[in-house]
């Protein structure tokens, strides 16, 4: 799916609008605030499609793990089918005695 | 951590009132004084340095300040005021459609540049307070020494202030530009190259005018101005010259006491040599002489009055004998020679009286001079020991403050280098900073394609991959806190992998060689996949299944294609004749089809114009990634270096994983210009 510049002008709205709250909660400090403005103003206009727009999300989230929320959406994630699933695979785990593997992915994201 | 507890040595501050947010206090954290408040963090303005410097952090719920043991003031913004990063946060709250470039913008160039001002000013007040001298008051000042250190530092700090703000107008050969430009040089790796083989000068002042304007080698500047911002000296001027000074209060009031002492002696001793016998001048001193007939008198009188006594102790018994005897005429005669005893033993007395008064006086007076005398040698003998110890002292501080000089000179020294070093030094931060950036852009790509996969089996191949040619080492700082990652090539890896695309007989067959070669060296493969617990290292029927799945194969042989190719690139390089073999295999052509239309660009540049499907693409192709045109190295007149061997890390970083969006920006951020 192609992103239009509206769909584009609605993503950056968003964005700035939570990097405000992180912000304003003092969970980023301005200078942090500056880089990932300055990321996302360098970014967002050669995102063409929806997937880049995930991958974009999905690299910010790396680097500044405050847009998971956002990154899930877009990702049309299910989060608590999510969560579901990794206690299926938790529990297999335990079951196999693999405690390091279960632990593993109770701690991933 | 409790608030002005001394457990956390935090010292106690005032409330500063009425203010939006109110100081609390001011403490330590980590070694450096700050200032804790409600709210959120801010800079605190107009704060003395001994009190408070730097960003203090909001009360944590259910602290409390004990008000008793509050000292000192911190200002902070009045009632109402809005801090300037309330002031972007409710901007870029308040955002819309039309509005949050706007926002966006403000908190990132504009806020970076007040950043960049700050860096400059906290190391320009630091440089400020340079000096080597104490005066009278206890300030520190600068000998002419240390003046031309500070002009130093204050030249370079100015010469960064106009880097950072995009001011500083760098020609060709100057100290920037050869500071830079060396600093890349020596550095290596693709930046070097692209320097080297720039057509002319005014190509490669170009290059380094854009590398010294972007954000993060301003970023990596900034940081290195921050560090020299928390170097503080170590050297104790002020508390080494007032120990010289103690000293010398204590020398200067002990010469004062030796000086009142000397005169008391030198008195005492003068006013006894009245006591004494003739000594080398051959005159008996008056006193000693008047003493003396006063002794002989005293004795003579003594024993005149004992005499008398004794007279009129006979007289007496004379008289009662003849009183007895009615014997009258001696009676009479021994009764006035009585009297005359009497009379003679009163005037005796009298005289004796006088002469042992005076004597006694003498005496006293020659005691008391003798005391004065000893009181005052002494105190004379104490007062050297004192200013002994206190001379001793001075030496000691003054020793001391010459070290500590030395040190502060040391500091100083290190200082200005450090300035001078700064934008050299920013040049590996930036570019492992950049490196740092790539390498995770390159795993977010790979975590794309993995959960783009199917089954577990193949997203552990792309997991695999992901840490296959880097080495996480975790970086620590002093107290063994994990503060990141550094990546570290794994260039036994990178380089049999290589080998293993490069050396088939048949060339086309590489790729497919190399995904079989990984995924037969690979044991985390099964490890990462649930459904085969405890199985470590899959087993050839396995691979098969996996080198079946064609769709799976061609999208994961070009992926570790381009992945080994861009490793063996970024460490020890690919030769021009490594590139024609690329170039002319059938994966390798794959690398330059990229529907990313930057490679597109890029190839059109480097006059690779053709379809990709027309015959002359091929030949195109080979030319431009083998252009052995030689130039001139900037650095080194006799060596030539090849112009536009960059093609193939260029194009492979656009067209990294299918030329997704994120890749795009790797290009940018390392600094790549089309070609």
């Amino acid at each position: 799916m192609d992103l239009s510049q509206d769909h584009k002008d609605e993503i950056g709205m968003q964005l700035t609008r939570r990097l405000g709250q992180l912000l304003k909660d003092g969970i980023l400090a301005m200078d942090e605030v500056s880089e990932v403005a300055d990321y996302i103003l360098a970014n967002i206009d050669a995102l063409q499609t929806h997937e880049h727009y995930v991958n974009f999300l999905l690299e910010l989230n790396t680097k500044w793990p405050y847009f998971e929320t956002t990154l899930k959406i877009e990702q049309g994630v299910d989060v608590a089918d999510q969560d579901k699933q990794k206690a299926e695979q938790m529990a297999q785990f335990i079951k196999n005695k693999q405690l390091d593997r279960a632990l593993s992915t109770a701690q991933t994201g | 951590m409790g608030l002005l507890g001394p457990d956390t040595g935090v010292l106690p501050g005032r409330i500063s009132a009425p203010t939006q947010r109110i100081a609390i206090g001011i403490g330590k954290a980590k070694g450096v004084p700050r200032a804790l408040w409600r709210g959120t963090g801010d800079v605190l303005r107009g704060v003395k340095e001994k009190q408070a410097v730097g960003i203090g952090r909001p009360l944590k719920p259910g602290e409390k300040i004990d008000e008793n043991k509050l000292v000192g003031e911190v200002l902070l913004p009045s009632e109402g005021a809005v801090t300037p990063e309330q002031k972007l946060a409710g901007e870029m709250l308040g955002s819309e459609k039309s509005s949050w470039r706007g926002a966006l913008g403000k908190a990132g160039k504009e806020n970076q540049t007040e950043g960049n001002k700050t860096a400059v000013r906290e190391v320009r007040q630091q440089v400020d307070g340079w000096g080597t001298q104490v005066n009278d008051d206890g300030e520190i000042e600068r000998s002419r020494l240390d003046e031309a250190r500070h002009t130093d530092a204050t030249y370079k700090l100015k010469q960064i202030e106009q880097v950072l703000d995009g001011t500083y107008v760098m020609h060709v050969g100057d100290v920037v530009y050869i500071q830079v430009s060396q600093a890349i040089d020596q550095m290596g790796g693709p930046m070097a190259d692209q320097l080297r083989s720039a057509a002319n000068d005014h190509d490669r002042e170009v290059m380094i005018s854009k590398l010294l304007k972007r954000p993060e080698f301003q970023s990596s500047v900034r940081e290195i101005l921050q560090q020299l911002k928390d170097r503080q000296s170590p050297a104790k001027l002020q508390e080494s010259q007032a120990k010289i000074d103690q000293a010398d209060e204590t020398i200067v009031a002990s010469q004062s006491e030796t000086k009142i002492k000397s005169t008391q002696l030198e008195r005492a001793k003068k006013k006894l040599t009245d006591y004494e016998p003739a000594g080398k001048t051959g005159t008996d001193g008056k006193k000693y002489t008047e003493l003396k007939q006063l002794q002989t008198t005293v004795e003579k009188l003594d024993t005149d009055l004992e005499t008398t006594r004794s007279q009129f102790e006979q007289l007496k018994m004379e008289q009662q004998i003849a009183f007895k005897n009615q014997d009258m005429t001696n009676y009479q005669r021994i009764t006035q020679e009585l009297s005359q005893a009497q009379m003679k033993y009163v005037a005796t007395e009298a005289r004796y009286n006088n002469a042992k008064a005076r004597l006694d006086k003498l005496e006293d007076a020659k005691r008391g001079l003798e005391q004065t005398r000893d009181e005052a040698q002494d105190a004379l003998k104490r007062q050297q020991q004192e200013q002994a110890k206190a001379k001793t002292a001075k030496a000691k501080a003054e020793k001391k403050l010459a070290k500590e000089q030395g040190k502060q000179v040391t500091h100083e020294t290190e200082l200005v280098d450090a300035l001078k070093n700064a934008l050299s030094e920013a040049v590996p931060l930036y570019e492992s900073k950049m490196e740092q950036a790539f390498g995770d852009r390159i795993d977010t790509a790979l975590k794309t394609a993995q959960e783009r996969q199917t089954t577990e089996r193949k997203k552990a191949v792309y997991a695999a991959l992901a840490q296959r040619y880097d080495e996480r080492i975790k970086r620590v700082d002093r107290r063994g806190n994990v503060i990141g990652f550094e990546r570290r090539p794994r260039q036994d890896t990178i380089n049999s992998d290589f080998a293993e695309l490069m050396t088939q007989d048949n060339p086309d067959e590489g790729a497919d060689a190399l995904l079989r070669h990984i995924l037969q060296t690979t044991p985390e493969l099964m490890m990462a996949d649930p459904s085969h617990p405890g199985e470590q290292i899959p087993n050839d029927a396995e691979i098969n299944a996996l080198l079946s799945d064609a769709e799976f194969v061609n999208q994961t042989k070009q992926t570790a294609v381009e992945l080994v190719i861009l490793k063996r690139e970024r460490t020890v390089g690919i030769t021009g004749d490594q590139r024609v073999e690329i170039a002319n295999a059938s994966w390798g052509r794959e690398l330059f089809t990229s529907n990313n239309p930057e490679v597109k660009k890029m190839l059109t540049e480097a006059g690779v114009t053709a379809d990709p499907t027309a015959p002359e693409f091929q030949e195109q192709l080979e030319e431009a990634v083998t252009n052995r045109e030689k130039v001139q190295d900037p650095h080194n007149p006799d060596k030539l270096v090849e112009k536009g061997s960059q093609l193939l890390e260029m194009i492979m970083m656009l067209g990294l994983f299918g030329g997704v969006a994120v890749t795009s920006t790797a290009a940018q951020e390392q600094g790549a210009t089309p070609a």
